[in-house]
């Protein structure tokens, strides 16, 4: 009992201290919409017009694919589909809007696929892919299945060549991606845009409150969580291999992961789309009103976490799957770095912004 | 401005725990001849006097008809004999998958709305609440699992987003299987526990308290009937822990009802303490009586009746109050399940105890009204819901108890 008084008079202690180190702080007067702009136009939409690109791609080797199954265009296939996943990533957080509205990564990107579920699907014909049960029977995950998952090249091609419910439902699933991405892109020029940007301010429904919460949502439940957290058992009892991302390519879930890093790297510091064009971005937000960490700016601390992350992951197997089989340990430490990484952004830098987290953990049940 | 309530709350709140601490130095839980072991094991002769398999088959009964209700291949009757185990005339039924529980001759139902204290003397009350439980059934299968393959509307029942979950709900967004299982917590858990194994007359019914002092034994046993009693109570919370003795250590992974939400409750900062203080009330107070010392096993009764009540309490406000942050979010399958949660604990607070006044916090009409609002803001029940109800209904709520909304919203 007296131990939990002391703690609360140290947190006393602490709130005092916070409260007068505000005064060193720079009054926010943040271009806000200097920073909507920099990331509707060097960012989002530049993204989502490459995403587009590449799953329209996809879509038509898809079609070249289940016209005449053959081991060639299955290469060419698999090629555009590992193209488009990688762009995904660059999106794939971006969930605010017209993708908000369409809840598009839960129609994109919900892994473990279920190969129960196709399988019972495929003779049908008749499935109805908008609805929510149907999630991880479609997108990349579900792809990852039809192309990888049913054996070796030649035995992939002999199962579409004799049975064409397996081309049917890949042009399904492909076909969707394609035309999610539209619809996105399309929202985007035509209204979207307009709207983002002049949803400034500091309300929980302004653009920027809500795009931070979508980015620090996504690193701490996609990038953490989702891609090394899980699969190397963080949340369960035991390691669950099969749950990484692109599990039946076996070789790219590292890959995807490193992506995605790149995206969020990117969009935190406001280097623009793969580099295209620098602009304001939520590290100088954090410099404008000398936030500092431990006697350190706290942006260069959030910078030097994204890099040893990134330092760390790409010492690893590119299966994550063999990682959690053979050396899980480095798994769980690339999760402590990216678990810091998160209470850097979710705590200290929405803090400083005066962005309220907007989402809660899911009861789980 | 955030600081500064930082600041406030900080202070007001080692205020109270500093009163509660000189409270507590007044008080004979100090009782120097009665002491509260590390664990939850008492013995006689050499063999454990803990009983409570009756409990445990219960909660396990209860975990298998949870599953069963998202079961789509089940029917009605089917989901009906896991919840009796018994057909609808009354004979023995195999509804299980576990063959130890198709062996039992207990049952969820049997057990529901039947404490001493609230329905030995009101039968007709106890016949409406099973009435409404298995109406609840009932309309699972009628209005939600027919339609499995539609999507949810105002107004069409069918299936609906919460995250990357899915939900079933029906036409108003009701997900009857959680109405049910929410409603357990109350319905069999907090009344079989505070109304009728914890009510003075059952612990001292007949000659208990003599046989008890004299360690009469029931017959074929190892124990008394108070100690018994007491372990009854002990397994609706803690029956299904991987170690019974021990139950904190697996806390909130053993069952679906109340047991989980103690671990839910206690997960927030601001009743961290719940689950040790109940923990460590059930075992001095089964230590008072084997001492004999009724005053102390007394005042851990009112202890438990509080701090149970108070999780039926902390979570109907703590799922109102999410389901207004996700409407907020246009994410209106988040809302319903909240909501779905929030109905269940609502209708499981008929059955908590005040233990100042020995009555519940609510009546039967009091909670018939609450629900009725929160499904009554439009034609379409949960799509129609305003966040002002959501707000006055939580705050009703609240009000009874000693929480805030504050405390139980995060």
């Amino acid at each position: 009992m007296e131990r939990v008084v002391l703690a609360l008079l140290i947190t006393v202690t602490f709130a005092c201290t916070n409260e007068e180190s505000d005064d060193s702080q720079n009054a926010d007067n943040f271009d806000r919409s200097a920073m909507l702009v920099h990331w509707a136009d060097d960012y989002i939409m530049p993204a989502y017009q490459d995403y587009q690109q590449k799953v329209v791609a996809l879509n038509s080797s898809a079609q070249a694919f289940a016209n005449a199954p053959s081991t060639v265009l299955h290469s060419t296939l698999h090629t555009d589909f590992v193209a488009a996943y990688k762009a995904w990533q660059w999106v794939s957080f971006l969930e605010i809007g017209p993708a908000e509205a369409n809840t598009l990564r839960n129609f994109t990107n919900i892994y473990p696929t279920s190969a129960i579920e196709i399988n019972q699907a495929l003779p049908n014909a008749s499935y109805n892919l908008s609805l929510p049960s149907t999630f991880n029977e479609q997108g990349f995950p579900a792809l990852d299945y039809l192309l990888s998952g049913l054996g070796d090249p030649a035995n992939t091609v002999s199962l579409f060549t004799s049975n064409s419910d397996y081309g049917a439902y890949l042009l399904a699933l492909s076909q969707r991606l394609a035309d999610m991405a539209t619809q996105v892109v399309n929202d985007w020029q035509s209204s979207f845009r307009a709207e983002f940007i002049a949803n400034t301010g500091s309300s929980a429904t302004a653009s920027t409150n809500k795009l931070i919460n979508d980015f620090v949502f996504h690193l701490e439940k996609e990038l953490r969580a989702g891609k090394v957290g899980i699969p190397a058992g963080v949340f369960s009892g035991n390691t669950l291999p099969q749950n990484v991302e692109a599990y039946y390519s076996d070789t790219l879930s590292r890959a995807l992961f490193l992506e995605s890093l790149l995206a969020h790297s990117a969009f935190y510091k406001g280097t623009g789309f793969k580099g295209l064009q620098s602009g304001s971005s939520l590290e100088q937000y954090l410099d404008y009103l000398n936030i500092e960490y431990q006697g350190e700016a706290l942006s260069t601390k959030i910078n030097a976490r994204l890099e040893t992350a990134r330092l760390q992951a790409t010492t690893l197997d590119d299966s994550f799957a063999r990682v959690v089989q053979n050396s899980n340990s480095d798994l769980l430490s690339l999760y402590d770095e990216l678990q810091k990484t998160v209470v850097l952004l979710k705590v200290d830098m929405m803090q400083a912004l005066n962005v309220r987290v907007d989402y809660i953990d899911a009861d789980g049940d | 401005m955030r600081y500064s309530l930082l600041l406030l709350s900080s202070i007001s709140l080692g205020l109270v725990l500093f009163s509660s601490c000189e409270k507590e130095q007044n008080t004979p839980i100090n009782n120097p001849t009665v002491t509260a072991p590390l664990q939850y094991s008492f013995e006689r002769n050499g063999a454990s006097t803990v009983n409570y398999s009756g409990q445990s088959q219960r909660l396990a009964m209860g975990n298998e008809l949870s599953a069963a209700l998202l079961d789509f291949g089940k029917s009605a009757p089917q989901l009906q004999e896991i919840f009796a185990n018994a057909d609808a005339n009354g004979n023995n039924v195999d509804p299980y998958t576990d063959p130890v529980l198709n062996a039992s001759t207990k049952s969820i139902r049997s057990k529901v709305a039947a404490s001493y204290d609230l329905f030995s003397a009101n039968t007709a009350l106890s016949a409406q609440i099973k009435a409404d439980l298995d109406s609840f059934i009932l309309k699972q299968v009628s209005e939600v699992f027919s339609a499995q393959s539609a999507a949810a509307a105002a107004g069409q029942a069918g299936q609906i987003a919460d995250g990357s979950s899915v939900r079933y709900v029906n036409s108003h967004g009701f997900e009857y299987n959680q109405f049910l299982i929410k409603s357990l917590i109350g319905a069999l858990c907090t009344d079989q526990i505070l109304n009728n194994y914890l009510s003075s007359a059952v612990l001292d019914e007949g000659a208990n308290r003599i046989n008890n002092n004299e360690a009469v034994l029931l017959e074929g046993t190892n124990y008394t009937n108070m100690e018994h009693k007491w372990d009854e109570a002990y397994g609706y919370l803690f029956g299904m822990a991987a170690d019974g003795s021990d139950p904190l250590a697996s806390l909130g992974n053993n069952d679906q009802f109340l047991n989980k939400y103690l671990a839910r409750v206690n997960s927030d900062s601001d009743f961290s303490s719940y689950a040790s203080d109940i923990f460590n009330a059930f075992k001095l107070g089964r230590a008072a009586i084997v001492a004999g010392e009724y005053d102390v096993r007394d005042e851990q009764i009112g202890i438990i009746k509080e701090k149970i009540s108070n999780i039926i309490g902390i979570r109907s406000v703590y799922y109102l109050q999410s389901a207004k942050l996700a409407f907020a979010a246009n994410e209106y399958g988040t809302a319903f399940h909240d909501l779905s949660e929030a109905y269940g604990f609502i209708y499981s607070l008929m059955f908590t105890q005040n233990p100042n006044t020995g009555q519940p916090y609510f009546t039967y009409n009091e909670v018939n009204n609450i629900l009725s609002d929160l499904v009554n803001d439009g034609p379409n029940g949960f799509w129609d819901l305003e966040a002002s109800t959501l707000d006055d209904l939580s705050n009703q709520i609240a009000t009874r108890f000693s929480f805030s909304l504050n405390q139980a919203a995060n």
